[in-house]
């Protein structure tokens, strides 16, 4: 089976280098044998790739522990589900995943455009059979997933990591890797325009699907890891900026900031260099995204552990693509050229500049706060920590700017908006803020930054409802329907606009569940049968603590009685799990009851068996839940903007008149579903430290466990035995009186380093952190503005297609079918 | 749809496909793989020696994958040894291209009506944007006048 596997991995490799070179030789003689052969060849790695994946996963069935990969990453006792899902579990299967995914999407992309974009696509097969035979280079001399033991092969192999063993961590990895190879297609298709100088507008038509499919995947990729952080790691929260979520993040900001600038192309032919370059920046973020999990050059939770010789290699790689993209769209800067200018800052294009300035400052803070750690070791032979209290700093007011444009842009007009007309359009959008944000302030919310954020909540909805019920009067007077059906018209004739709207709310139900944070309430307490706590409306009373064993794994489980004001809502069981052959990491199983205001968020952080007392960590989550349902609103808008048009043309054909009303009666009803009520995991200890003082409590949140298996959590959320110990130690420091600075220098002074501070102390070299973003964001501003002012100071040029003649009997049928497209 | 579109919309599929394109019914080169695939799935069901369904599962899919690559294989070949009447010429632009031009040009005028009628836009901008982008769809639908059938 190994040798089938590697012989398949071999003839992929072989017949991609085929593909890669048939084409550019066809592309260059316009041979046509020679194109079709190249795209015949692209389906072949894909088949290729698709016979080694099935190998693998063969082996991974019928347990065949004689390959290395299959033996560490899989035993007899994992269920069949998470041996065939093991195939992405380590780092040699998941790189001929997203092999297999990339020729797959490939396949797919090619075959779509393979007429409208004949000129392009084999440059497109080239650079994708590139791409490829970087991955499969990668597993031929590297990380080889058919690699056999020699000699003792193990009767029993070493099991996953029982953190990954949850339907969530699944559907995580695929989810990103296809958003990953989803943004290596526009990047093929943005090469292949530049190659070949056809730089019209033509290539963006096969570039935006297949942004908005990889943005799509990563979105949802992106919530999946912050679903699995809220329900398997147990400390509370859902976002700690790990450098493995950042990686996720990055090219998500700019094929986020692409999505609005080819808007800026289409309409008013500008931003062209810019598109392109996004294009590019997007998919190196990808690579280096994977390099950075990959690598070791970050520590993090998620990362597969160090590998210097693949960080050269895929250092290499990127190099190699930088060089030869951006050499590419200097050598066609002139055909790049703008073709108008900006009229007004006060215009929708000014707004996506700056949107576009935003989210690429966000890529670039981020990047450079993930990668600071790692730099100021190599510079200053110091490891510091750059953790969530340094990137809160910066990035809650960045996406409360970004949450207000997001209101602003759709009000505003093309080329420039007048005062008249920003009054009429404004009206009502700030004004529902600004009420929205005065009864908060009444009812005592502060305004930093909770109160801004329900503030500019309230003004983007003001702002997409005017858009939504402006539109259908438009539409209801242009077609005589009722207000309803005109709604839903308005996904048939202007779907992009109105799915985008609706995007924009899905942001908006993510950024109530983010505000929510600034209410979480939590506790710590260690409790004795019969004892209870009470956390915001809810008392927990602990019961009892039960251990079991069901073959696989030990588990611990406190039962407790959960009330609420003081009627009784049930019980919940929060849990630890001592896998056999993990037993040094148990896992910590979440129960936490839902609800649409709060969740009640139990944790096991400690417990004593003979006792049967049980330490736990009790949060009141507000809100949370309105993140994951902001992502289905965003996935749904997503989904709608995707879909053919020809979808609405039959949905309004067809749909009797008050069906609409109906439907949306229904969604209503089905919005008010009960409550769910969910029992999850994460790892622990035996002996949780409760924080007695505030500043205790404050420096548990400073200080950074230093256990390097956590993923950096701080030592309020960290629940293994390192964290006990540190917690103890800090306990002991407050208790003698010590200051905050104090603290800070007994774990500088234990450690060597300042790596155990969530945040670097702002003096010296670190300064640099604190000053980089000011800069960056300073010189992009300026950068943005001299763009600015150069578009608004050229010189208008049309006048020569209006001069052009034009035969009338064509310019008759444009007017017919624009009166058709109603 | 008018009918001058529904007939460029012919014609571009028309365009699309190769000139001496087998009838539907016929024998497709897919088919022998298909069925050669399911041949072997078989008879390897058949004489494995593993009998629980997930390892025969797996087996099958296999089998596929490997007619799946025979069939690629056919496709790397056959453009390379077909006779010249299989060929096809490689255009400048093809119809299906300008197409897809013209559409997005008619559906970005479309969208700039509908700003006019939101009052996002004023009559003077809408006229010269209107204008260039009419301009810029005229030339498209100019093109594919000129454009030979084949």
């Amino acid at each position: 089976m190994a040798s089938l596997g590697a012989l398949a991995l071999l003839a992929a490799f072989v017949v991609a280098s085929y593909a890669a070179t048939i084409s550019v030789v066809g592309a260059r003689r316009r041979s046509t044998p020679l194109i079709e052969s190249g795209i015949g060849a692209q389906s072949l790695v894909s088949a290729l790739l698709v016979l080694a994946s099935t190998v693998l996963i063969s082996a991974f069935v019928s347990q065949d522990y004689s390959i290395k990969y299959v033996a560490h990453n899989s035993d007899a006792a994992q269920p069949l589900f998470y041996r065939v899902t093991a195939f992405w579990g380590g780092l040699d299967g998941s790189i001929l995943f997203w092999a297999v995914l990339l020729s797959l999407c490939a396949v797919v992309a090619i075959r779509v455009n393979r007429e409208t974009q004949r000129e392009l696509i084999p440059y497109v097969v080239a650079i994708v059979a590139s791409v490829e035979m970087f991955f499969i280079f990668l597993m031929i001399v590297h990380n080889n997933p058919f690699d056999t033991f020699l000699a003792d092969v193990p009767a029993d192999g070493r099991g996953m990591n029982p953190l990954l063993q949850t339907p969530l961590m699944v559907i995580h990895p695929p989810s990103l890797y296809t958003g990953f190879v989803g943004m290596t297609i526009p990047f093929a298709f943005g090469l292949s325009a530049l190659i070949t100088g056809h730089l019209d507008d033509s290539w963006l038509l096969a570039v935006r699907r297949w942004t908005m499919i990889g943005w799509l995947f990563l979105s949802f990729g992106l919530t999946l890891g912050m679903i699995w952080a809220y329900e398997e790691l147990g400390w509370g929260g859902y976002w700690g900026w790990d450098p493995v979520e950042n990686a996720g993040l990055l090219p998500w900001f700019t094929a986020t900031a692409f999505l609005h600038s080819l808007m800026v192309q289409e309409r008013r032919g500008m931003l062209r260099v810019w598109n392109v370059t996004l294009v590019i920046l997007t998919f190196l973020l990808t690579i280096f995204g994977t390099f950075m999990t990959r690598s070791g050059v970050v520590q993090s939770v998620h990362a597969f552990g160090e590998d210097r010789e693949l960080a050269w290699l895929f250092t290499a790689f990127m190099v190699v693509v930088s060089v030869i993209s951006f050499g590419f769209v200097i050598y066609r800067l002139p055909l790049l050229r703008a073709r108008h200018e900006l009229d007004s800052w006060v215009s929708r294009e000014a707004a996506f500049l700056v949107n576009n300035w935003i989210l690429l400052f966000s890529a670039v803070f981020v990047l450079f706060a993930t990668l600071f750690p790692t730099l100021s070791e190599a510079l200053m032979g110091q490891r510091l920590t750059v953790g969530p209290p340094f990137f809160n700093t910066w990035m809650l007011p960045i996406g409360l700017l970004l949450l207000t444009l997001t209101g602003i842009g759709p009000l505003l007009a093309w080329r420039k908006s007048t005062l008249a007309n920003l009054r009429d359009q404004f009206l009502f959008p700030v004004g529902l803020g600004v009420v929205t944000g005065g009864v908060f302030l009444a009812l005592g919310v502060p305004l930093w930054a909770s109160g801004l954020c329900f503030a500019l909540c309230a003004f983007v909805t003001g702002t997409m409802t005017q858009e939504f019920v402006r539109g259908a009067r438009v539409r209801q007077r242009a077609t005589g329907t009722d207000l309803f059906t005109a709604l839903v018209g308005l996904f048939a004739r202007q779907r992009r606009r109105y799915a985008g709207y609706i995007v924009h709310l899905g942001i908006v139900l993510m950024f109530l569940g983010f505000a929510g944070e600034g209410f979480k309430r939590e506790e710590q307490v260690l409790l004795a049968p019969g004892q209870d706590v009470k956390v915001g409306r809810f008392a927990v009373k602990h019961d009892a603590l039960t251990v079991t064993d069901d073959g696989q794994k030990q588990m611990i489980t406190a039962r407790l009685s959960v009330s609420r004001n003081g009627e009784t809502l049930g019980e919940l069981s929060p849990a630890k799990w001592f896998y056999r052959k993990h037993e040094s990491e148990p896992t910590t199983e979440v129960a936490i009851r839902r609800g649409p205001a709060e969740d009640l968020y139990i944790v096991l952080a400690g417990f004593d068996v003979e006792r049967q007392s049980a330490t736990l960590h009790v949060v009141v989550n507000p809100l949370v839940n309105w993140i994951w349902l902001g992502f289905g609103v965003l996935a749904f808008g997503t989904i709608l903007a995707l879909l053919p048009e020809k979808v609405f043309a039959v949905a309004l054909a067809h749909v009797p008149e008050g069906a609409v009303t109906s439907g949306l009666v229904v969604l209503l009803l089905l919005a008010g579903a009960p409550h769910l009520h969910a029992q999850h995991q994460e790892g622990a200890s035996e002996g949780y430290v409760v924080p007695r003082t505030p500043l205790e409590r404050d420096l548990q949140k400073e200080i950074i466990c230093m256990c390097r298996g956590c993923g950096r959590q701080r030592l309020s959320e960290c629940t293994c035995s390192l964290a006990d110990k540190m917690r103890k130690e800090l306990a002991g420091l407050v208790q003698q009186g010590k200051s905050r600075e104090q603290v800070y220098q007994h774990f500088i002074d234990q450690w060597g380093s300042q790596e155990p501070l969530a945040s670097p102390i702002d003096t010296g070299f670190n300064r640099l952190a604190w000053a980089f973003p000011y800069a960056i964001g300073l010189l992009g501003l300026g950068v943005a503005t001299t763009i600015a002012i150069r578009w608004s100071r050229s010189q208008p040029t049309l006048a020569a297609t209006a001069s052009t003649p034009i035969d009338p009997a064509l310019e008759q049928r444009l007017a017919d079918e624009l009166r058709d497209l109603d | 749809m008018s009918s001058a579109t529904s007939t460029d919309a012919a014609k571009a599929t028309a365009a699309a496909v190769p000139p001496p394109a087998p009838a539907a019914d016929s024998a497709q080169p897919w088919h022998f793989f298909v069925v050669a695939s399911l041949a072997a799935a078989t008879l390897a069901v058949i004489v494995s020696a593993r009998t629980a369904p997930e390892h025969l599962v797996m087996l099958s899919i296999t089998i596929f994958a490997a007619g799946a690559s025979a069939l690629a294989v056919y496709h790397v070949v056959a453009p390379l040894v077909a006779g010249r009447a299989r060929r096809r010429r490689v255009g400048a632009a093809t119809r299906a291209a300008l197409l897809a031009e013209k559409a997005l040009a008619l559906r970005t005028i479309k969208e700039l009506e509908f700003d006019r009628a939101m009052g996002k836009v004023s009559e003077a901008d809408f006229t010269e944007m209107a204008g260039r982008l009419r301009a810029r769809a005229l030339r498209v639908m100019q093109q594919i006048e000129e454009m030979p059938e084949r």
